[in-house]
C-alpha cells in the first residue's frame, strides 16, 4: 500500500472558539485522509486556548493511529504568545510547539 | 418565565446562601468580635455579593455592597475593629442589599442612605480611619495552586488566560498547562476546556487575593490553593508532598531507621516521633480536604420545580405500575390460576371484583365508570385468552415475574427519588439566630439559642412550610415564655433566658421540639379562660395534655397585654392547621415556672400517605392512616337515622360520628354491615361511617385544582390501581365539622362566600382559530390554542359538596383535573353520555393562575378559522341559557357557532355549603342507589 501524502493545512484570519468546529473538522478529515498532516499557522492573527486544544487533540488522534501532526514552522506571532501565556511547558510539548530540542 | 436556566433565577438563588453565609458569620461575630476567619468570610461574601451583583445587572445592590465591602475590609486590616453598631448596621445592610435584589422598584432609597451614614458613624466610632492605612507589606509566601475549569468554561464565556493573567499581576507567576486531559480528536468536543493548570505564585497578598480571582467560577471549578512552606525540607516529605512516594512508603523507610531516628531523637539532634506524628496529621489533613473537595465537586445544584417533576412523574409510573399488576392480577384471576398468591394479591382482587359489581349495578355506567378504552383492550384481551387459552403456565409466571420486577424498581425509584427531596433542617434552623438576636433586642431580654439535629433530613416541601409555624412558637417563646432579667434573677433563674430547638429521626416521622425554660404554661390560667369560653364544662374532667390543646382553638389567649410580638390571641390555631396540613400532631408539656416544650411529630414527606381505602356508596375514599385510631362495626341498634350529630360509646368514651353517607349526600339503602372508622387529631376524636373497608393503600398524592379548593373536606385526591380518581379525607376539618365547633362554622361559612366572576375576555383582533362542538343540538367554539387535548370518556368521580357543574374528577394522563358538565353551567338538561361524548382539556385562567380542566361535549366536530369581523356580541335575548359565558356568536354556514368564554364558565359563582341537605337540581347526572 503506497503511502499517503502529507496534507498541509494553512490555518488564517482567525482560529478562536467561534472557527472551533471547522477547525476540528478540517484536521479531522486530513488525518483521514493523509499519514502526516503538517499545520501552518503562518497567516493567523487571532488564536485562543480552543485552537491550542484541538491540535493537541489532532496530535494525540495521529500518535495512537501511527500518523503524524507537526506544525511547518515554529509557532510565533499571536500564537507564540497564547502558548506562553497558557504555560505549555513540557519538554514535549515545547518541542511540539516550538521545535526546541533539549541537547 | 423563570425558567430553570435562567440566569438572573441562578443568580438570586444562588446569592441567597451568600446572605445566609453573611448573616451567620455576623451573628457569630457579635460573640466573638476578633476571629479573624468571620470576618473574612463576612468580607469575602459582600464581595461576591457586589462582583456577582454587578455582573448581572443589580447595579444599586452592587454599589450599596461596595460600600459595606470596604468597611469591612478597613476591619479585616485591623483599621477598624468590630463593635456591636458595626454588626447591627451591617445586618441590617445586607437586608436593605437583599431587598435590592429582590425587588428593586420596592427598596427604599432612604433607608439605604441612612444605614450608609450609620455605618460611616459606626467605623469613624471605633476605626483609625482609611487615612491611616499604609499597609505593611506582608511576607511574601509562596502557594502551589492547581485549576481545573468545568468542561463548559470556554462556552459559557470563562478565558482561562485572563484567569492566568490575574495571577501573574499578584506576584511571580509560573503556570504549567496539564495536556493530559485533551482527548483524541474524534473523541473531543471542540468547545470544550480540556486543559488543567499546575501553577506555582510568590506573592505578598493574602491567599483570598489568590481566590478572589476565582470568584465568578469557584462553585464549578477544581480549585486547590496550598501554602509551600518557606523552610527547606526534607526530602521525604517534598517526595511525599509532590506524592512521589505515599507516605507510607516513607513511614516504613523511617521505620527502618528507627535505631537512627531514635540515636538522634536521644542526641536531641531531631525527633522522629515529631516527624512520624506530622506526617500523620499532614496525611489526615490532606484527606480531609481531599473528601472535603470530593464532596463539593459531587454535589450539584437542580432547581426545585424539576425535583417536583421528577416526583410527579415517579408517581405517575408507580400508579401505572399498580395499574399494570391489577390487570396482570385480574387476567390470572379470571382463569383460576391465583390460587396461592399473596394476602396483597388477593386484597387486589377483592378490590377488582368489588369494581366490577359495582359496574354491573350501574345501568348507564359501564361507559361512564370504566373508560371505554380500557375496556376494549380488557375485554380483547380475555376474548384472546379465551380462544386461544392460556398457553401454558410458563408464559404467565414470567409475565408475573416481570410485573414483580418492576413493582421492585418502581418503588426502589420512588424511594430514591424522596431521598432526593430531603434536605438537613439546618438550613432552617439558621434563619432563626437572627430572629431571636432581634426578639430579644427588642424585648430587653437575653435570650440564647441552641439547636440539635440540624443534619435531621426532612422533605424540602416540609420545611419550607415548617417556618411560618416555628417563627410563631420562637415568639411566643421568647415573648411570653422568657422572663424579664429581673424575673428571672428574682425566681433563681441564669439571667440568659434559653430556647433549645431540636429535631430527631424515628421511623417515618421527625420529631421537632422548641423548649424553653421560661415561666411555662399554667394549665389552671388555660382551664379557666377555657371555661370563660365555653370550650368546656366547669369541674369536667380533663388530662393536661387537653387542657393544653385549647391553646391551639381560635381566639384563645391568657395573655394580658398585646406586644408588638405576640399575644393577641391569634396564631396558635394557625400553627395547629399548618401542622395539621403536613399531617402532623402537636403536644405541649409543661411544668410552671421551669419552662414550656412544644414538639411536633411530622411525616418525612408529604408526597406519599399511608391510607385506608374506604368505599362510601359507589365511591371510594382514602383516610390517612397515621390518623385512623381503630374500625369498629356500626350496630344495627346505632344505625337508625337520628336528627343532629349521632353519637357513640366507645369502652365507656363518648365518640361523635359522622355518616359520610349523608355528608355525601349518597341516595339509596344503606349497607347493611357498615363500619366507623374512629379517628383523632388535634386532640379531638370522631367516628366516621363508611360502607366498606376496602383496605391499606400506600398512594401519592396529587393537590386538588383551584376549582374545588373551597370544597374544605377533602385534602387531594390520588389515582388509583384502575385509574379511578380517590379524594383523600381531609380528616382535621372532619373532626371540627363532627364536634360541631368553630371549625365547622367556618368552614361551612367558607364556602358561602361567592366568587366575583373575571370580566369578559375580549375578542381578538383578525382571525381566530378555534375548536367548535356540540353541545344540546347548539353549535360552540372553545380557542383552539387553550385546547390540551381530547379524550374519550374515562372514569369521572364525583366530589361531594362540590359546585354542581363542576362535580367531576377525571385522571388526564396521571394528573387529576377537574371535569365541568357545560349542559350543567348553561341550565340545559343533563344528559347520558353516548359513545361521541368527549372530555376536553383545556387551560383556563383562575384567579390569575393557569388551571387545567376538563369538561363534557356531546361531540366534538373540527378545529376551524373563523374571522373576528365575523363575530357579533352576543345577544342578551333570544338565547334560553346564560349568555355571560358566551364571548360571541359567530357564523358557521348557515348555523351559530357560540363562542364560549372559558375563564368566566370555570369559576364558581354559586354558593356552597356542606350539609345543606341533598341538592337534586343542580347535580351533574343523579347519584345511584346500591
Amino acid at each position: 500500500m503506497p503511502k499517503a501524502p502529507t496534507i498541509v493545512i494553512g490555518f488564517s484570519g482567525s482560529a478562536t472558539l467561534r472557527q472551533a468546529d471547522d477547525v476540528a473538522e478540517r484536521l479531522k478529515e486530513a488525518l483521514v485522509t493523509g499519514d502526516r498532516v503538517e499545520i501552518d499557522c503562518g497567516g493567523l492573527e487571532e488564536v485562543d486556548l480552543s485552537f491550542v486544544q484541538i491540535v493537541i487533540a489532532a496530535r494525540k488522534s495521529a500518535l495512537a493511529s501511527g500518523k503524524e501532526v507537526a506544525l511547518n514552522a515554529p509557532a510565533g506571532g499571536r500564537l507564540a504568545v497564547v502558548l506562553n501565556n497558557a504555560g505549555i511547558g513540557s519538554v514535549e510539548m515545547r518541542t511540539f510547539w516550538f521545535g526546541e530540542r533539549t541537547a | 418565565m423563570a425558567g430553570p436556566s435562567d440566569p438572573i433565577a441562578t443568580f438570586r438563588a444562588e446569592v441567597e446562601e451568600l446572605f445566609e453565609q453573611l448573616e451567620t458569620a455576623l451573628l457569630d461575630l457579635e460573640s466573638d468580635p476578633t476571629n479573624k476567619d468571620l470576618i473574612d468570610q463576612s468580607f469575602r461574601a459582600l464581595h461576591t455579593i457586589k462582583g456577582s451583583g454587578a455582573m448581572f445587572g443589580f447595579d444599586a445592590a452592587s454599589a450599596f455592597a461596595h460600600h459595606v465591602e470596604n468597611a469591612f475590609d478597613q476591619v479585616r486590616k485591623g483599621h477598624a475593629s468590630v463593635s456591636r453598631e458595626l454588626i447591627e448596621v451591617v445586618l441590617r445592610s445586607r437586608d436593605h442589599i437583599r431587598a435590592l435584589i429582590e425587588a428593586p422598584a420596592e427598596a427604599d432609597p432612604a433607608e439605604g442612605a441612612a444605614l450608609l451614614e450609620r455605618l460611616a458613624a459606626a467605623m469613624g466610632a471605633n476605626g483609625t480611619g482609611a487615612a491611616a492605612s499604609t499597609a505593611v507589606r506582608a511576607v511574601p509566601k509562596t502557594y502551589r495552586i492547581h485549576m481545573g475549569l468545568p468542561r463548559s468554561a470556554l462556552e459559557t464565556g470563562t478565558n482561562p488566560l485572563l484567569l492566568l493573567d490575574e495571577l501573574r499581576r499578584l506576584g511571580s507567576f509560573t503556570p504549567i498547562a496539564i495536556t493530559d486531559g485533551v482527548p483524541r480528536l474524534e473523541e473531543m468536543e471542540p468547545l470544550g476546556c480540556y486543559l488543567s493548570w499546575d501553577c506555582v505564585l510568590t506573592t505578598d497578598q493574602p491567599t483570598e487575593a489568590i481566590e478572589d480571582v476565582f470568584i465568578f467560577v469557584r462553585d464549578d471549578m477544581e480549585l486547590r490553593i496550598e501554602e509551600i512552606p518557606p523552610e527547606a525540607r526534607r526530602l521525604g516529605e517534598i517526595l511525599v508532598e509532590r506524592e512521589a512516594i505515599s507516605a507510607e512508603a516513607l513511614t516504613s523507610a523511617l521505620k527502618r531507621q528507627e535505631r537512627i531516628g531514635s540515636l538522634l531523637v536521644k542526641a536531641g539532634t531531631v525527633s522522629g516521633d515529631a516527624l512520624a506524628a506530622a506526617l500523620a496529621e499532614q496525611g489526615h489533613m490532606r484527606e480531609a480536604a481531599e473528601k472535603a473537595a470530593r464532596r463539593e465537586n459531587s454535589a450539584i445544584r437542580v432547581p426545585a420545580e424539576r425535583l417536583d417533576e421528577l416526583m410527579d412523574q415517579v408517581g405517575e409510573l408507580v400508579i401505572a405500575q399498580a395499574r399494570l399488576r391489577q390487570l396482570a392480577d385480574d387476567e390470572f384471576s379470571r382463569h383460576g390460576i391465583t390460587r396461592s398468591q399473596s394476602r396483597k394479591t388477593a386484597g387486589n382482587v377483592r378490590l377488582i371484583k368489588a369494581a366490577a359489581r359495582r359496574r354491573s349495578r350501574h345501568g348507564l355506567s359501564s361507559s361512564i365508570l370504566a373508560g371505554s378504552e380500557e375496556r376494549k383492550t380488557e375485554t380483547a384481551v380475555v376474548r384472546e385468552i379465551k380462544t386461544k387459552g392460556v398457553d401454558g403456565s410458563g408464559r404467565d409466571i414470567r409475565l408475573r415475574a416481570l410485573v414483580e420486577e418492576i413493582e421492585r424498581l418502581a418503588s426502589e425509584l420512588r424511594d430514591t427519588t424522596m431521598n432526593i427531596r430531603m434536605v438537613p433542617i439546618g438550613s432552617l434552623f439558621g434563619r432563626f439566630r437572627r430572629l431571636i438576636r432581634d426578639l430579644s433586642r427588642e424585648l430587653g431580654k437575653e435570650v440564647r439559642l441552641t439547636t440539635s439535629g440540624e443534619e435531621t433530613e426532612i422533605d424540602k416541601t416540609v420545611i419550607e412550610r415548617l417556618h411560618d409555624p416555628l417563627v410563631h412558637l420562637i415568639r411566643n417563646a421568647v415573648d411570653h415564655g422568657i422572663e424579664t432579667p429581673a424575673e428571672r434573677e428574682a425566681a433563681g433563674k441564669p439571667i440568659e433566658g434559653h430556647v433549645h430547638l431540636s429535631a430527631i429521626h424515628s421511623g417515618a416521622h421527625v420529631h421537632i421540639s422548641i423548649r424553653d425554660d421560661g415561666r411555662g404554661i399554667d394549665p389552671a390560667a388555660i382551664r379557666t379562660k377555657a371555661e370563660e369560653m365555653g370550650l368546656i364544662q366547669p369541674g369536667a374532667e380533663a388530662s393536661e395534655q387537653e387542657i393544653f390543646q385549647f391553646i391551639f382553638h381560635p381566639g384563645f389567649s391568657t395573655a394580658g397585654k398585646i406586644t408588638n410580638v405576640s399575644g393577641r390571641g391569634v396564631g396558635m390555631d394557625v400553627v395547629r392547621r399548618a401542622i395539621d396540613a403536613l399531617r402532623g400532631t402537636i403536644e405541649v408539656s409543661s411544668t410552671l415556672g421551669r419552662g414550656a416544650t412544644l414538639s411536633f411529630k411530622l411525616p418525612l414527606t408529604l408526597a406519599i400517605i399511608d391510607g385506608l381505602l374506604v368505599r362510601v356508596g359507589t365511591q371510594r375514599y382514602v383516610i390517612p392512616l397515621s390518623v385512623v385510631d381503630e374500625c369498629v362495626e356500626l350496630r344495627a341498634e346505632g344505625n337508625g337515622r337520628t336528627s343532629g350529630i349521632d353519637f357513640l360509646n366507645i369502652r365507656g368514651e363518648t365518640v361523635p360520628f359522622l355518616r359520610l353517607r349523608t355528608l355525601f349526600h349518597v341516595d339509596g339503602e344503606t349497607e347493611k354491615f357498615q363500619k366507623i372508622v374512629i379517628v383523632s387529631a388535634g386532640g379531638g376524636r370522631i367516628g366516621l361511617v363508611v360502607d366498606q373497608l376496602l383496605g391499606n393503600y400506600q398512594t401519592v398524592i396529587k393537590s386538588l385544582s383551584r376549582l374545588h379548593a373551597d370544597v374544605g373536606i377533602f385534602s387531594g385526591a390520588t389515582i388509583l390501581g384502575d385509574g379511578a380518581v380517590a379524594l383523600i379525607l381531609d380528616v382535621p376539618r372532619l373532626i371540627d365539622l363532627g364536634q360541631g365547633g368553630d371549625g365547622a362554622a367556618a368552614l361551612i361559612d367558607r364556602g358561602a362566600v361567592g366568587r366575583e366572576p373575571p370580566p369578559p375576555t375580549q375578542l381578538p383582533a383578525g382571525s381566530m382559530e378555534v375548536l367548535t362542538l356540540g353541545l344540546s343540538g347548539e353549535a360552540f367554539a372553545v380557542e383552539a390554542a387553550a385546547v390540551r387535548e381530547i379524550l374519550d370518556l374515562v372514569s369521572v368521580t364525583d366530589v361531594p359538596n362540590a359546585p354542581g357543574h363542576a362535580r367531576g374528577l377525571v385522571n388526564v394522563r396521571g394528573k387529576v383535573v377537574p371535569l365541568v358538565d357545560l349542559r350543567v353551567r348553561f341550565g340545559m338538561e343533563p344528559t347520558t353520555p353516548t359513545i361521541d361524548t368527549r372530555v376536553v382539556v383545556i387551560e383556563v385562567t383562575i384567579d390569575d393562575e393557569p388551571e387545567i380542566v376538563g369538561f363534557l361535549a356531546d361531540k366534538v366536530h373540527e378545529v376551524a378559522r373563523i374571522d373576528a369581523a365575523a363575530i357579533e356580541v352576543t345577544p342578551r335575548v333570544g338565547i334560553h341559557w346564560r349568555s355571560e359565558f358566551i364571548r360571541g356568536v359567530g357564523r358557521r354556514g348557515a348555523d351559530f357557532l357560540f363562542i364560549l368564554d372559558i375563564n368566566r364558565i370555570f369559576v364558581s359563582d354559586q354558593q356552597t355549603s356542606i350539609g345543606d341537605g341533598i341538592r337534586g337540581g343542580d347535580r351533574a347526572r343523579p347519584d345511584h342507589a346500591d
